[in-house]
C-alpha cells in the first residue's frame, strides 16, 4: 500500500529522520507514536510529500509521492496537527470546495460531499459555518475534507489533541468506520490508550529512527489470524486441550483465563464460541486480546535508552550506509 | 470553473460587499463632480486617484493576504494537499483574493473612460500596472515563506512596499521621463534598431513584465507544492531582462560611449544581489544540493539549486568582458561605471580589467557575508543585519577612509585599480578566502547530528 525506503531529513544541526524505511498494509491503522522531537510529524509531512526529503522516497503503490505529489494526493488524505478550516463557509461549502479540489467530477460531487459528511456525522450540519463548530465537530470536519475524495490512505498528525473524552470516543469510532470502509490510516499521536482502542500496527520512533514497527496483539496478522482472550467463571484443567481442538494455536493458560490465536471474521469467532460453549466452558468472557500499549512503549523507550551511547557523529560519519543520496563524508 | 477562484468567490464576494461598493464609489464621485465644478474631467481625474488607491494599498494586501491568510489560518498544508496544479492555484489565488478589489477597480476605470484623453494603450497601462503590483506582492509573500513566518506583518507590509513600487513604476505615471498621460508623441523609442512609439512600446514592456510576473508567480508555487522544475526560469528571466535594457544603446549613445555592456552589467549585478536575497539560504538545502549533485542526482540538485548560481557566473561574465574590452580599446570611448570617479582621480589608463575581478570578488564576499550571518545558529533577521553591514562596508568606511586620505586600504572596500591590478584583486581575494573559511565552519558546525551506530544495529527490522 504505502512504502517508505530510506527516509532522510535533516534540520540544522540534527537529523530528524535517520533513514527511515518501513511499508503499511492495507486497511490496517498504523499508531505512530514517538517522544516529542521524535520525527513523528516530520514523517507524516514526508509521507504527504509536504517536505522533500534529503534522501529515500515514499511510494503509495507505484506513486512516487515526490515525484508526482499531485497524483499521490487524489490518492491520499492529509490532516495536520494545527489544521485550519474557512470559518466563513458553510460545511457545505467546505466539503464542496475540498470535492473541486481533488478533482472530483461535477456530477459525482454532490454525492461524494454528502457521503463525506455522512461518515463524520455531519449530514445535518451542512448549512453551519465551519467557525461556528464546536472543536470536536470541527475535527470531524477536517477529517471529512481529508476524505471526501476517498483516498486510499489517510495520515492523520494528532487527530485528538484538544478534544474533550466524548468527542475522542467518537473520532476512534470514525477511524475504525475508515479501516471498515477499505482505507488504510496512519495515526499519531500522544494518547496511547486512545491508539490501543483502535490501531491495528504500532510504529515507534524516536530520535528519527524506527524502534518498533508491528502488529500489534488482536489485530488480525495477514493471514487473518488474531489473538483472542477467554476468561472463564473457574479454572479447567482440560482447558488447553479444548482450545486447541477448536483450532486455537499458540495456546497459553493461566488460571481462568487463557490466550490463544484464532484464524477468521467475526463468523468463525462465532463458531468458535459456540464450540467452547458447546464443550462446556463457563465463558464469562471472550475476546480479542488488548496488549497495554502504553507499558509496550514505554519498556521500548527505556530499553532503547539504556543502551551504551558513544558520542554523537556527525553528518556523514555513520550514516550514509543508508542514504539513498551522498557520498561518505 | 477554478476552485480556488471559486472558493475566494464565495468568501469575497457577498451580496451585501456588491451592493455597497457601487454606492460607495457613487457618492465619491459625485462629491468629486461638485467640488470640481460639475466637470466630467475631474470626475475621471478622483477615479484614476481612487484605481491607484484601490488596487496598490488594497490590493497587494489582499494578494499577500491570499497565501498570509492561509498560514495564519492554518489552511495552507490542506491546499498544498490538494489536486490543484500551481498554474490553478495561481491565478485563483492571484484573481480570486483580489476579486473585490477587482470589482471596486473595474467601476473606477470605466468611470474614468467616461472622460479620458488618454489614448487606449495608456489606458490599458492601469489594468497592467494593477495585476502586476498585485502578482509581485503574491510572488514577495511566497519568496518569504521558506525563510520566515510569511504570516507575519513585516513579511506582508515588504510585500505590499515591493508591490506598490512595481506598480507605480509601470503605470503611466512611471516612466516620468516620457509621461506617456499627456504626452505630445514626437518622439520613436530606438530599440535594437526598431523605432516605436512610446505609447506602443511601454504598452508592450508592461504587458511583458506582467507576463514574467504571473510566471514567477507559477515557479514559486512549484516550489511550494513540491513540484519537480528545472530552474531554467531566473536565468531565461535575467536574459529577458538584460536584453530589454540594453536595446535602448542606440546609435547615438554608441557614439557617446556607451557599451550594451555597460547597461547589462549594472543590470546583472543587480539581478545577483536580488537573487542572494530572495533565495532561501538554508544550510541543509546547501548540504544536500552538493550530496545531490555528487551522487548524480541531478534532478534532486535542479530542485535544490540556490537562485543565485546562474547569476553568479552570468554578472561576472559580462563583468569580465566590459573590462577586457574596455582594457583593449580606447577606455575614454568607453564609459566606465565610475566615470566621474576615475576623471576625478585623473586616471589616464583604465585597469578596467582589475576593477571588473575586483568587482566579481566583491560580490562574491558580499555572497558569503549574506550566508555566514543565514549559517548563525541564532540568526535573526539575518538578511537585514547582512544589508547593514554592507551599507557600512560600501559607503560608511570609505567615506572615512576618503577623509583620511585614500591608499590601497580602499581597496578592501570598493573595487580600486588605483593601486595597481594586484591590490585591486588581491584586497578582495583575502577577504573571500577569510569569510570562506569561516562561513564553511559555521555551515559545518551547523551538519545534522546522527546517532551512534550502536544504536542502528539495535534497532528491529521494520515490517
Amino acid at each position: 500500500m504505502i512504502r517508505v525506503e530510506g527516509l532522510v531529513f535533516d534540520y540544522p544541526g540534527f537529523r530528524a529522520l535517520d533513514g527511515v524505511s518501513f511499508s503499511v498494509d492495507p486497511h490496517s491503522i498504523t499508531a505512530l507514536v514517538g517522544p516529542n522531537g521524535a520525527g513523528k510529524t516530520t514523517l507524516l509531512n514526508c509521507m504527504a510529500g509536504l517536505a522533500l526529503p534529503a534522501a529515500g522516497r515514499v511510494l503509495l503503490d507505484d506513486i512516487d509521492v515526490h515525484r508526482v505529489p499531485r497524483e499521490a494526493h487524489a490518492h491520499m488524505g492529509y490532516l495536520s496537527d494545527f489544521f485550519g478550516l474557512y470559518g466563513e463557509l458553510t460545511v457545505k461549502r467546505c466539503l464542496d470546495y475540498r470535492a473541486r479540489a481533488q478533482g472530483i467530477a461535477s456530477e459525482r460531487r454532490a454525492a461524494s460531499v454528502q457521503l463525506a459528511a455522512e461518515r463524520l456525522g455531519l449530514a445535518d450540519r451542512l448549512g453551519q459555518r465551519a467557525g461556528e463548530l464546536s472543536r470536536g465537530l470541527r475535527q470531524r470536519l477536517a477529517i471529512a475534507q481529508a476524505i471526501v475524495h476517498e483516498p486510499a490512505v489517510i495520515l492523520l498528525d494528532e487527530p485528538a489533541s484538544g478534544l474533550d473524552p466524548e468527542a475522542r470516543f467518537g473520532l476512534a469510532a470514525v477511524l475504525r468506520a475508515l479501516r471498515d470502509q477499505g482505507m488504510t490510516l496512519i495515526v499519531s499521536s500522544h494518547i496511547l490508550a486512545e491508539l490501543e482502542d483502535y490501531s491495528t500496527h504500532l510504529l515507534v520512533l524516536e530520535q528519527g529512527r524506527i524502534l518498533e514497527h508491528r502488529a500489534l496483539a488482536g489485530a488480525a496478522d495477514q493471514d487473518g489470524a488474531r489473538r483472542f482472550e477467554l476468561i472463564l467463571a473457574e479454572p479447567r484443567g482440560d482447558l488447553a486441550d479444548i482450545l486447541a481442538a477448536a483450532g486455537g494455536r499458540d495456546v497459553r493458560v493461566e488460571g481462568a483465563t487463557a490466550h490463544f490465536v484464532a484464524t477468521g471474521g467475526a463468523a468463525a469467532q462465532a463458531n468458535l464460541l459456540r464450540r467452547l460453549i458447546e464443550a462446556g466452558l463457563p465463558v464469562a468472557s471472550f475476546a480479542a486480546a488488548r496488549s497495554d500499549l502504553q507499558d509496550a512503549y514505554l519498556a521500548l523507550l527505556k530499553d532503547s535508552r539504556v543502551r551504551p551511547q558513544g558520542p554523537a557523529a556527525v553528518n556523514g560519519a555513520s550514516i550514509h550506509s543508508r542514504d539513498a543520496v551522498g557520498p561518505r563524508a | 470553473m477554478n476552485p480556488e477562484f471559486l472558493r475566494n468567490l464565495w468568501i469575497e464576494m457577498t451580496l451585501p460587499r456588491l451592493i455597497a461598493v457601487p454606492l460607495v464609489l457613487g457618492a465619491l464621485f459625485l462629491l468629486a463632480w461638485y467640488v470640481g465644478g460639475k466637470d466630467l474631467g475631474e470626475v475621471s481625474q478622483a477615479a484614476k486617484w481612487l484605481y491607484y488607491i484601490i488596487m496598490l494599498l488594497w490590493g497587494t494586501r489582499r494578494a499577500a493576504a491570499a497565501l498570509g491568510d492561509e498560514l495564519s489560518n492554518r489552511t495552507w498544508d490542506s491546499q498544498r494537499m490538494s489536486a490543484l496544479g500551481p498554474w490553478s492555484m495561481a491565478w485563483g489565488k492571484l484573481f480570486g483574493a483580489t476579486s473585490y478589489v477587482w470589482y471596486c477597480a473595474l467601476i473606477c476605470l470605466a468611470v474614468m473612460a467616461l472622460k479620458s484623453d488618454q489614448a487606449w494603450q495608456v489606458f490599458l497601462l492601469h489594468p497592467i500596472a494593477g495585476a502586476t503590483a498585485l502578482a509581485v506582492s503574491l510572488l514577495v509573500m511566497l519568496l518569504q515563506r521558506g525563510r520566515t513566518r510569511a504570516s507575519s506583518r513585516r513579511s506582508s507590509l515588504i510585500a505590499q512596499a515591493l508591490g506598490i513600487v512595481v506598480g507605480v513604476l509601470l503605470s503611466p505615471a512611471g516612466p516620468g521621463l516620457l509621461d506617456l498621460g499627456h504626452i505630445e508623441v514626437s518622439f520613436m523609442i530606438d530599440w535594437y534598431g526598431l523605432e516605436a512609439r512610446p505609447n506602443n512600446f511601454f504598452l508592450a514592456a508592461a504587458a511583458g513584465f506582467l507576463a514574467w510576473a504571473l510566471f514567477a508567480v507559477y515557479r514559486a508555487l512549484c516550489a511550494d507544492l513540491q513540484k519537480p522544475v528545472w530552474p531554467w526560469a531566473w536565468t531565461l528571466f535575467s536574459i529577458y531582462v538584460i536584453a530589454f535594457f540594453a536595446g535602448f544603446t542606440d546609435a547615438s549613445a554608441k557614439a557617446a560611449g556607451v557599451d550594451w555592456l555597460v547597461v547589462a552589467v549594472p543590470i546583472a549585478a543587480v539581478l545577483f544581489y536580488v537573487a542572494i536575497f530572495a533565495d532561501t539560504k538554508d544550510s541543509v538545502r546547501y548540504r544536500w544540493f552538493l550530496l545531490s549533485l555528487g551522487s548524480g542526482d541531478l534532478a534532486r540538485a535542479a530542485r535544490l539549486m540556490p537562485l543565485w548560481l546562474p547569476s553568479l557566473p552570468l554578472m561576472a561574465g559580462l563583468a569580465l568582458a566590459l573590462g577586457l574590452r574596455t582594457d583593449q580599446a580606447d577606455p575614454a570611448r568607453i564609459q566606465p561605471l565610475f566615470h566621474d570617479f576615475f576623471r576625478f582621480a585623473d586616471v589616464q589608463v583604465l585597469p578596467a580589467t582589475a576593477w571588473a575581478g575586483a568587482a566579481i570578488l566583491f560580490a562574491l564576499r558580499d555572497l558569503l557575508i549574506l550566508l555566514f550571518l543565514n549559517f548563525g545558529k541564532r540568526a535573526r533577521s539575518p538578511d537585514l543585519a547582512a544589508l547593514i553591514y554592507l551599507a557600512i562596508l560600501y559607503w560608511v568606511i570609505p567615506a572615512i577612509l576618503g577623509f583620511l586620505g585614500r591608499g590601497w586600504t580602499q581597496a578592501l572596500f570598493l573595487p580600486w585599480p588605483l593601486e595597481g591590478p594586484w591590490v585591486a584583486i588581491g584586497a578582495p581575494l583575502a577577504e573571500v578566502t577569510v569569510l570562506a573559511l569561516f562561513t564553511w565552519r559555521r555551515w559545518q558546525a551547523l551538519a545534522p547530528r546522527v546517532l551512534p551506530a550502536d544504536l542502528r544495529k539495535a534497532q528491529p527490522q521494520a515490517a
